[in-house]
């Protein structure tokens, strides 16, 4: 009797001290990575690490916006997460991204969605709602620096409830801005497919950078 | 991913660009990036951050919520005022301080340059030896810091952060180094930080010239 074995995808899990060399000198960026795990065993059937590639707009708006601290008659339009034009200047909220659990309104986002990101993307394509993938809190790791590197780290964790393995192709980061219920996306990326099966959790980190 | 694009030029006095450079920015530091998750974590926990080191070598505990207008803080704050002119107005709604606010001058806030060619790491924390504003001996007139040119074309997009120096001092300053200071609060007074540094070879300006820094951040899908 011949015993099949499926050939799954090539893995290769990087080391965490190979993660601070993915960008390079005076890039400001951030590293994607995620794990795709049982917690009933704790093993660990994916885990990749990227390069995040597309920061888009509203990145790069918020943060003219708080540099140039642009006060409320001096506003800067910006398209949010239900594609409405909001009049931004610097408030309270400006970057934050630490959503609680089930919410799917900001912090780190899963889609279905495999189109290419463009630099006007204000959405992730397709969301995959809480309940379909439960949506844990958003949680940080605290800023740390090496001789080249400085960096954080935002994690969310995904668990498959569906009943079905969940394909998630893309990933994003929102921020809520302005105030407490105005969101907008600042990252968007496409994954290649990460295939979650029902009861595994997938872990996604985003962890911004800064490399000298 | 974000690059940026580090210009140091050189006019004499009646505006006729004598010098140029062009490099990619190297060194967006530690400091930018404890700054950054403060305002990506700290809106929501309403936190601090401790051992966050300003320009004078102290650590401070930053706080979140030292607001002024709209309950908004400071952090990553590159646009400023010339000189030594404060760079807050007595108008602003301060709501830890609303005597006066965080004073700053103007020199302390946005791009600075200096004299020192030293290397950087992720945890440098000043200038290595800031040219202060002024018009005597190895001082340079600071003007206001100015961002402007938020574009987007194709997969791009970038703006600008610039600041004119003139050199009024009577003698030449070899110029090596340029970065970004910004400011936060810990407890209610502000503190300087400097988020990014570069090093570069000599610029030096003469008696009359003006110098321009710019840095242009730069995002492509």
């Amino acid at each position: 009797m011949t015993t099949k074995i499926g050939l799954s995808k090539d893995l290769k899990v990087i080391k965490d001290e190979e993660i601070k060399h993915l960008l390079e000198p005076g890039e400001l960026g951030a590293i994607l990575e995620w794990t795709v795990f049982d917690p009933k065993t704790g093993k660990v059937t994916e885990h990749r690490v990227m390069k995040s590639k597309s920061y888009v707009q509203q990145f790069l708006q918020l943060l003219y916006m708080k540099m140039a601290v642009l006060i409320p008659a001096i506003t800067i339009s910006i398209r949010d997460t239900s594609n409405a034009l909001k009049n931004v200047s610097c408030a309270v909220y400006e970057f934050d991204v630490l959503a609680g659990a089930t919410s799917v309104l900001y912090g780190i986002i899963i889609g279905t969605g495999t189109s290419a990101p463009l630099i006007n993307n204000y959405k992730i394509e397709t969301i995959i709602p809480h309940a379909t993938m439960n949506y844990g809190a958003v949680t940080f790791g605290l800023p740390t620096a090496d001789e080249t590197t400085s960096q954080f780290t935002v994690t969310r964790n995904f668990s498959n409830v569906s009943g079905f393995s969940v394909t998630v192709n893309e990933i994003a980061l929102y921020c809520r801005a302005l105030n407490s219920t105005t969101y907008f996306m600042i990252i968007r990326d496409v994954t290649g497919g990460i295939v979650v099966p029902n009861g595994q959790t997938l872990t996604v980190n985003y962890r911004p950078q800064a490399v000298v | 991913m974000i690059k940026t694009i580090l210009k140091i030029a050189r006019f004499s006095k009646d505006g006729k660009l004598l010098e140029q450079r062009e490099q990619e920015s190297r060194s967006w530091l530690l400091q930018f990036i404890q700054l950054f998750y403060l305002q990506s974590w700290g809106a929501g926990s309403g936190g601090s951050l401790a051992n966050v080191r300003d320009i004078l070598n102290t650590l401070r505990t930053v706080k979140f919520g030292n607001s002024f207008v709209g309950g908004a803080d400071f952090f990553l704050m590159a646009e400023s005022t010339p000189g030594n002119t404060s760079i807050y107005l007595a108008n602003y709604a301060w709501s830890n301080n609303p005597t006066g606010g965080f004073p700053q001058r103007g020199e302390d806030i946005g791009i600075v340059v200096g004299t020192d060619g030293g290397g950087v790491t992720p945890t440098s924390y000043k200038m290595g030896n800031k040219v202060n504003h002024g018009e005597g001996a190895g001082t340079l007139l600071y003007g206001g810091c100015e961002l402007y040119g938020l574009t987007f074309g194709g997969s791009n997009g970038e703006f600008t952060i610039r600041r004119y120096f003139t050199n009024v001092a009577g003698g030449s300053i070899a110029v090596v180094e340029a970065g970004i200071y910004t400011m936060a609060v810990e407890v209610s007074t502000g503190y300087i930080f400097c988020i990014a540094r570069d090093v570069f070879a000599a610029v030096t300006v003469h008696n009359g010239e003006i110098l321009s820094v710019t840095y242009t951040p730069q995002i492509t899908v």
